[in-house]
């Protein structure tokens, strides 16, 4: 069975947790990553998950903790999961949580999901409008996208002067 | 019991110290990067020792909830696995940031973590440590 095929069940079951456990609270999910571009890996890729939350604790651990308790734990505990994991190898959930309002300014995450993005749930096309703004900034900036040994990175503005800067994170993108 | 399982164990003695002694020092970004290694070395050092075989990603916290009907186990300990694995899978996930900070947003590891979030990666490394050492040392 491919991958992408394998996989989606899982990804499915994770993505209902999120949505369950969220609910209002959630303004945009999205798949990225190698699960996106279409190149996943059993052995090799993340499960990536991008979450927008409309209030989210400004501590990074109470972020995390509380998708581990109400999603990660349901999930990895589930039967099916259980059962899949006696006999196979299920690949690590990865997770970037932002608040709306940070979710606003620039972040590098951005960058390859202008290119590769499963937007699954986006109350008033929040991160739609989000990864516009940066596709325009990418446009203004003449980005390139290079890709070296199965690494990829990107020259954000190639014509950059010394001293220049690029980024004003003060100034929201949308 | 392979060689291997007690070299682990001994070292999440040693990460278990270092995340004291940052606690001490204030730099509780370091305390948790410490404890999340010294979970990680605790449930592999378990691992080995029942030479059951996992994956090599520092989150085997889905790996361990497959040891709940392990009857080599004590039942104390297997009660106990869903709790160790819901802690392994919770500092792994805060691994990269209190090593790196948030490089996403340009904010340093230290900016990130709290004395209460130390407090509690000490707690959660001791706990699982010291299950872990408790079975090893009957072995």
């Amino acid at each position: 069975m491919e991958p992408l095929t394998y996989i989606k069940p899982y990804v499915t079951q994770l993505i209902e947790l999120t949505k369950i456990h969220y609910g209002k609270r959630l303004v945009s999910l999205a798949v990225f990553g190698s699960l996106a571009k279409g190149v996943f890996k059993l052995n090799r890729s993340d499960i990536d998950l991008l979450l927008i939350l409309s209030d989210s604790s400004k501590n990074h651990c109470k972020r995390v903790d509380e998708f581990v308790k109400n999603v990660l734990m349901p999930y990895y505990s589930s039967s099916e999961y259980i059962k899949a994991l006696r006999t196979t190898y299920l690949p690590p959930v990865s997770v970037v949580i932002y608040s709306r309002e940070e979710a606003r300014f620039f972040h590098d995450i951005y960058l390859d999901m202008t290119l590769w993005c499963e937007i699954l749930h986006d109350k008033d096309s929040f991160l739609k409008k989000v990864l516009d703004a940066m596709r325009k900034k990418i446009d203004e900036w003449g980005s390139v996208r290079k890709e070296v040994s199965g690494k990829s990175f990107w020259i954000l503005k190639p014509d950059l002067k010394m001293g220049e800067e690029l980024i004003d994170k003060t100034k929201p993108l949308v | 019991m392979r060689k291997i399982a007690l070299s682990y164990l001994q070292d999440a003695k040693s990460c278990l110290e270092e995340a004291k002694q940052a606690s001490i020092r204030g730099d509780y970004a370091r305390t948790v990067s410490r404890s999340q290694e010294c979970v990680e070395y605790a449930v592999k050092a378990l691992f080995e020792a029942l030479e059951f075989s996992y994956p090599f990603i520092h989150d085997v916290g889905p790996q361990l909830l497959l040891l709940t009907e392990d009857e080599r186990l004590p039942e104390d300990l297997r009660r106990d696995l869903p709790k160790i694995a819901s802690l392994t899978t919770s500092l792994a996930s805060k691994r990269v940031i209190a090593r790196y900070g948030n490089q996403r947003a340009g904010i340093p590891a230290k900016e990130l973590f709290s004395k209460s979030d130390a407090e509690k990666a000490i707690h959660d490394a001791t706990f699982t440590y010291t299950e872990v050492k408790k079975l090893l040392n009957k072995g």
